[in-house]
């Protein structure tokens, strides 16, 4: 019988917690207003008028993110030259031309013509 | 003329915001549960009101609107402070304290009375924080005196069957939550 009674105790319990905790939404009071909220506001919505107007040229965040996305768009690019074959090519064949205009003894700053060399030593 | 037009703009919005601010604030308060941060909320309903005022088509009555954009503007607290929460909760983990747990309670003389109430307005908080945003709209502003069912309709653009279905579905589902809470507690 005893332990019917406790768990009948203990529901009891439960549903008066229950019933109290639901009528804090019924209890609660009506508030008002703070005698300053007009002007507050007023003074808050002067203040992001002012914000607006003082950056309406320039928006900070959009300057960021063209810039991220050129930065992107560059770098996209970078590593589709470096990796592509056709242009690894290219760049190789003008190295080799340049070698073979420019590689020449006539042209070389550091070794001495063939005739040269034996004639003054 | 233009300075005419901004003058009598000013006088629509001035005698808007002294019409509804009261039920603005109420309403907001019904959500957040405290005092500071209902005012807070109110005053964000206003300025949006005042960015918005010229894009109001007339599809709803001008209170509706307002009242729409309070509930809107109130759950998305709720939002945000649920993030904090689970932000918080790690902060109380490494042991740093958050003023975000401050909740207001009804005042009371006996220390241990204003205690249990403050207790119970944070499992009221949790438990209403558990219901999807239209069964707690529409709880928590049945609650509410000024609000009748056609207008709790109206803002959350539905029925008034629809209203009252949701309103049964919250309760129902608050008391399960709570006595669950209540019943493990012991």
């Amino acid at each position: 019988m005893k332990p019917d009674t406790d768990m009948n105790r203990s529901m009891e319990q439960r549903d008066a917690e229950v019933k109290k905790t639901m009528n804090i939404l019924d209890e609660m009071p009506r508030i008002e207003a703070h005698h300053l909220f007009r002007a507050r506001l007023l003074q808050r919505i002067e203040a992001s008028a002012q914000t607006a107007s003082t950056s309406a040229g320039f928006n900070p965040r959009l300057a960021f993110f063209s810039l991220l996305l050129l930065f992107n768009i560059a770098m996209g690019v970078l590593l589709f030259l470096h990796q592509d074959p056709q242009m690894t090519n290219r760049s190789s064949a003008i190295a080799e031309s340049y070698n073979e205009e420019y590689g020449s003894p006539a042209l070389s700053y550091y070794e001495q013509p063939v005739a040269d060399q034996t004639g003054n030593e | 003329m233009q300075q005419q037009d901004s003058i009598s703009r000013d006088l629509i919005f001035s005698n808007l915001v002294s019409e509804h601010q009261d039920m603005v604030l109420n309403t907001c308060y019904r959500f957040v549960l405290n005092r500071e941060d209902a005012e807070d909320l109110a005053q964000e309903v206003f300025i949006e009101v005042h960015r918005s005022l010229d894009r109001f088509r007339e599809e709803s009555k001008l209170s509706t609107w307002i009242y729409r954009i309070a509930v809107t503007k109130s759950l998305d607290y709720l939002r945000r402070l649920k993030r904090k929460k689970r932000f918080s909760s790690l902060k109380r983990i490494i042991g740093v304290d958050d003023p975000a747990d401050s909740i207001a309670a009804p005042e009371r003389e006996n220390p241990a009375d204003a205690l249990a109430d403050k207790e119970r307005v944070t499992v009221l908080q949790e438990a209403l924080s558990s219901l999807p945003d239209n069964q707690k709209t529409a709880f928590l502003l049945s609650k509410q005196d000024g609000y009748s069912n056609q207008e709790i309709a109206d803002i959350l653009q539905t029925t008034i069957p629809a209203v009252e279905s949701l309103v049964h579905r919250a309760k129902k589902n608050l008391q399960t939550r709570l006595e669950r809470h209540y019943g493990e507690r012991g």
